[in-house]
């Protein structure tokens, strides 16, 4: 015979419809979002991985100043590893955007086209979707590059650029200002040579080594490269020499091709940086998934206790008639069980219909994926199905085996506390309401307990989600605020110009102990650009991004290695000047000279206010101005605009619990509020007495929450940054504060009247009901 | 089937505060009669019920139902002992909210493997006409019958009712007593019933007295009355 305890269960649907209701949509809505979230997820890491292969991904790319010579080309031939040419040309709209265009694509990195198609004639090009989504650029427009107006016939997809990180050294891709391109052959070689980057790509033979052989691999490589490129300068500087010495023409003589990028796949950020951020926010939305989860959990087993308590006395009377214990815990926990399990099956139907385009679009948004398709998704199905179902079978099971494990003799007499006698806590202090609604908070202790964690949950949500954009302002006033100058002009070879205010700087690039390309400065004496600063007797002075990063103080010494060889640099910390712009160091330009053995007249470029007009734009290897410096904070704030869905996802949470405890506790107290009524109570009266109470824990959950979140945020956001190349100052903004005490107490309010709607219904005659 | 209470000690408390409430309590109830255990509040009557409901342990001593011995069994095998030998009528019914009377009845024939017949039930407790409301829509006597419908529809031997008339009044209480009778003539169960009130003694066949924890008196009842002709 079926246990005809279950023919109570449609009937517990019905009369709590609401609550269930809003569990169950609250329940598959989220479920929906995350299984739709690993579906895309899943296909996107899917498809990245098989770029590898089907694209033929390159193992790495290095820079050279000039063409390649056979004895570069046989270093990488003793490692079985195949170059090729993959020149490119960085060109200036007249927007100031960048454009690098490429040749057509054969042997490494290939292309695929994602609309439209690939360029036939000179004078077309194809460029990247997402430049083009956020430029509103369409297939037919065109594009002036010099002097030639290129027609745009497709975007295209590149395995080497699925985030357009114009150097590796940038803090973020930058999608807004600058994208790939491909022209035709004659098209490329029609454009002017500035801009051109003598760039190959490398690819293994073997292309099934492992992460660690290749690894292996690129070491070996750059470590024979750089002995190369020093032979070969060291011939050149000897050639030289004797040249000048027997006084003959030294035109002739070839200068050496040397290194100045040398980027393994593996730590390139234009290749991995999607593939990282897609896994990585796997872990977050896994985690959102399963603390809302156990959140709802808690609150079922909480609730579920309190209709425990209630009908006590039935089950005492079940105990003793010979109901086993595993038949109540399994009539308890059918509920909770089939609502998240129903919920499970309505979730992976709407992920798998529609939330994972909406998903995969918010990466869109971001990175440049080739075309989407869904796959069906086996670790989807068990993290949002068999996980949450286990979750919430878990907590239930606990709470109710431990609760149904009493004698049934203490069911019988509603004893289902442990310590029989509770101590009365006295509250000599206050007026009688203020002691009522104490006792209330003390008496339904756990429930709150329930309804802390809910708000605090929710307000980590509110917060995770209020202060990107605060930051990403107040990150950019600070760069403009401090920027050295208007523009910073790094040129090839030394070249003198007549520009007011241009003053010289030299610059070297060295990586710190953790790794990261550290930017050095040699600062001009009596620089107008770097003040506040005393490069007398060969002071260095750290920024306050580096300061702020690793945490280095004045006193402090930092040990820096070449880019591309193993020679050290110790620069003490002899003061931090505030530039948050970026990590870098600076130094009098002749400490500069003599530490990094340079000519007695060498520079690398220029600080100006003004253009630079009079050098023509070959001798120009780039440009850094105020859009450059603010572009990471532009483009970061493209990117994290989904995280507003948090605020709606929060109130829902803040609603939910607020009211799933508040009637329960109403519930709980039904006789007691009878009784209230009868002695002449109002509504309102009971209801400020009841619902206030949660009022007053949703406060004070708010206040005390507050500051342990904004400094878990503060810890993980510093932990985050220290991934990433460069670095953003953490803020938060005060006002965020008042916003989110807003919406808590206006979710509150919500689930306020909502309750005063149920204290209205509770009969006079529920007391006498109860006593018969 | 018969019951037998050997030796039943009981205390609650340690140390000074220690309270012997059951004093070696021994009798024996004949299968198929009924028991009314009489006393004063804090006699131990409710206890006793208790222990031999197997919902309480007592220190010392053992309780049989024919072969089977409470003593010793476990949290599982006393649920069993409970689901194969006992019914519970309690005072305040403890009906299961969300269940028509059909189906609080049908929870009791859930326990059983050999059920009574659930229609021929509803008319002995004469609940036909009311079998689809719920117990909210019931008066106290109605519970009652209910309650104890759920208690006998899985053949107990023996049908444990502590005081089934309290809550009730006269004409209601009444009609209950009458119905248990009844039920243990159709169904040949023992009844053991815990109760104040002194009146009910005529309707037993045995009739227990316990005062401070001991068996004042144990007699058989020679000049037992229908419950109908019961008068307090």
């Amino acid at each position: 015979m079926r246990n005809p305890l279950y023919k109570r269960l449609p009937r517990e649907l019905k009369k709590n419809i609401g609550k269930y209701l809003a569990m169950f949509l609250f329940l598959t809505v989220t479920i929906g979002f995350c299984s739709g979230y690993f579906i895309a997820t899943g296909s996107l890491s899917e498809r990245l991985a098989s770029n590898y292969e089907q694209f033929k991904t390159e193992d790495g790319h290095f820079t050279l100043t000039a063409a390649i010579d056979d004895k570069i080309k046989d270093v990488f031939e003793k490692n079985d590893a195949d170059v090729y040419e993959l020149f490119y040309k960085d060109k200036t709209l007249a927007n100031e955007n960048v454009i690098r265009l490429y040749r057509p694509r054969k042997n490494v990195d290939l292309s695929e086209i994602y609309s439209g198609e690939m360029p036939q004639n000179d004078d077309e090009i194809v460029i990247d979707r997402l430049y083009a989504r956020n430029n509103d650029i369409t297939i037919g427009d065109k594009i002036k590059i010099e002097d030639t107006e290129f027609k745009v016939t497709g975007f295209f997809v590149v395995p080497d650029y699925t985030s357009l990180y114009k150097s590796n050294t940038d803090f973020m891709f930058d999608a807004l200002t600058f994208s790939i391109a491909i022209v035709t052959d004659e098209g490329f070689d029609h454009l002017s040579d500035s801009g051109l980057k003598y760039n190959y790509a490398w690819m293994y033979r073997n292309r099934n080594l492992s992460e660690n052989e290749k690894h292996e691999k690129s070491e070996d490589i750059v470590n024979q490269l750089s002995d190369e490129i020093e032979k070969n300068v060291t011939e050149y500087k000897e050639e030289l020499f004797k040249a000048i010495v027997s006084g003959t023409a030294s035109y002739d003589i070839k200068e050496p091709s040397v290194l100045t990028e040398y980027l393994p796949s593996e730590s390139n950020s234009a290749i991995n940086m999607a593939t990282e951020d897609v896994g990585g926010d796997k872990i977050m939305v896994m985690w959102l998934l399963y603390i809302t989860i156990a959140v709802i959990a808690l609150a079922t087993a909480i609730t579920t206790k309190s209709t425990i308590e209630q009908e006590a006395a039935v089950i005492g009377t079940l105990r003793a008639s010979g109901f086993k214990r595993s038949e109540l815990v399994s009539h308890y926990l059918i509920i909770p069980l089939i609502e998240t399990l129903l919920a499970a099956v309505c979730g992976n139907v709407i992920g798998y219909t529609f939330m994972n385009s909406f998903c995969a679009s918010m990466y869109y948004g971001s990175y440049s994926f080739p075309l989407y398709q869904p796959n069906i998704n086996a670790e989807a199905f068990l993290l949002t199905t068999l996980v949450p179902a286990g979750l919430v079978l878990l907590i239930n099971f606990l709470m109710l085996t431990k609760l149904i494990a009493l004698p049934p003799l203490q069911f019988l007499r509603r004893e289902l506390k442990k310590n029989k006698k509770t101590r009365t806590v006295s509250l000599p202090f206050g007026g009688f309401t203020s002691r009522f609604r104490i006792r209330i908070i003390l008496k339904n202790l756990q429930a709150y307990l329930v309804l802390i964690i809910g708000v605090f949950f929710a307000n980590i949500l509110l917060l995770f989600s209020f202060i990107w954009n605060p930051l990403l302002d107040n990150f950019r006033n600070v760069i403009l605020d401090n920027q050295i100058s208007e523009y910073q002009y790094l040129l090839k070879t030394p070249t003198e110009t007549e520009t007011d205010g241009a003053e010289k700087f030299a610059v070297y690039s060295l990586k710190n102990p953790k790794g990261e390309d550290i930017t050095v400065y040699g600062i001009s004496k009596d620089s107008g650009y770097v003040r506040n600063a005393d490069f007398s007797d060969g002071k260095i002075y750290y920024s306050s991004a580096y300061a702020d990063k690793y945490g280095t103080q004045t006193g402090d010494t930092v040990i820096f290695t070449e880019k591309f060889g193993n020679k050290e640099y110790r620069l003490n910390v002899d003061g931090i000047y505030d530039y948050p712009a970026s990590l870098c160091v600076f130094m009098g330009i002749d400490e500069f000279r003599s530490r990094f053995d340079t000519d007695d007249d060498y520079f690398s470029g220029y600080f100006t206010n003004e253009k630079i007009t009079d050098i023509d734009d070959m001798y120009i290897a780039s440009v850094i101005a105020k859009s450059d410096l603010t572009s990471s904070a532009d483009q970061l704030e493209n990117s994290v605009g989904f995280v507003k869905l948090f605020v709606v996802f929060a109130i829902a949470v803040y609603i939910l619990m607020i009211y799933i405890l508040a009637k329960m506790i109403t519930e709980r107290n039904s006789r007691s509020i009878s009784v209230l009524k009868i002695l002449g109570y109002k509504n309102g009266e009971i209801s400020s007495l009841y619902n206030f109470s949660t009022g007053i824990v949703v406060l004070i959950a708010m206040f005390i929450s507050l500051p342990i979140i904004s400094w878990l945020i503060r810890y993980v956001y510093y932990a985050m940054m220290l991934e990433y190349n460069g670095w953003m100052s953490f803020f938060i903004d005060p006002v965020i504060y008042p916003q989110i005490i807003a919406i808590g107490c206006g979710c509150f309010l919500a689930a306020y009247l909502l309750e005063m709607g149920r204290v209205r219904k509770i009969p006079m005659n529920e007391a006498i009901k109860d006593m018969e | 089937m018969q019951l037998k209470i050997e030796n039943i000690h009981k205390s609650f408390g340690s140390g000074d505060s220690r309270t012997e409430v059951l004093k070696g309590i021994s009798c024996t109830v004949d299968s198929g009669s009924i028991c009314v255990l009489l006393g004063p509040s804090g006699s131990g009557k409710s206890t006793l019920l208790n222990i031999i409901g197997g919902i309480e342990t007592a220190d010392e001593g053992s309780i049989s139902i024919g072969d089977d011995k409470i003593e010793g069994m476990s949290e599982k095998k006393l649920s069993l002992y409970r689901r194969k030998h006992l019914g519970y009528v309690f005072q305040a019914y403890n009906l299961v909210p969300d269940l028509t009377v059909k189906e609080n009845i049908e929870v009791g024939a859930y326990l059983s493997d050999n059920p009574m017949n659930i229609d021929e039930i509803l008319n002995l407790l004469g609940l036909w006409d009311h079998r689809n409301k719920m117990p909210n829509q019931l008066s106290g006597g109605q519970q009652q019958r209910t309650s104890i419908g759920r208690a006998v529809i899985k053949r107990p031997d023996i049908l444990l009712c502590d005081e089934p008339t309290g809550a009730l009044d006269y004409q209601t209480s009444k009609d209950i007593l009458k119905l248990i009778e009844e039920v243990n003539r159709t169904c040949g169960n023992t009844v053991v019933m815990v109760t104040h009130n002194d009146a009910l003694k005529h309707m037993a066949d045995r009739v227990i007295r316990l005062r401070d924890g001991a068996v004042r008196s144990n007699k058989i009842n020679e000049a037992k009355v229908a419950a109908a002709d019961l008068d307090w």
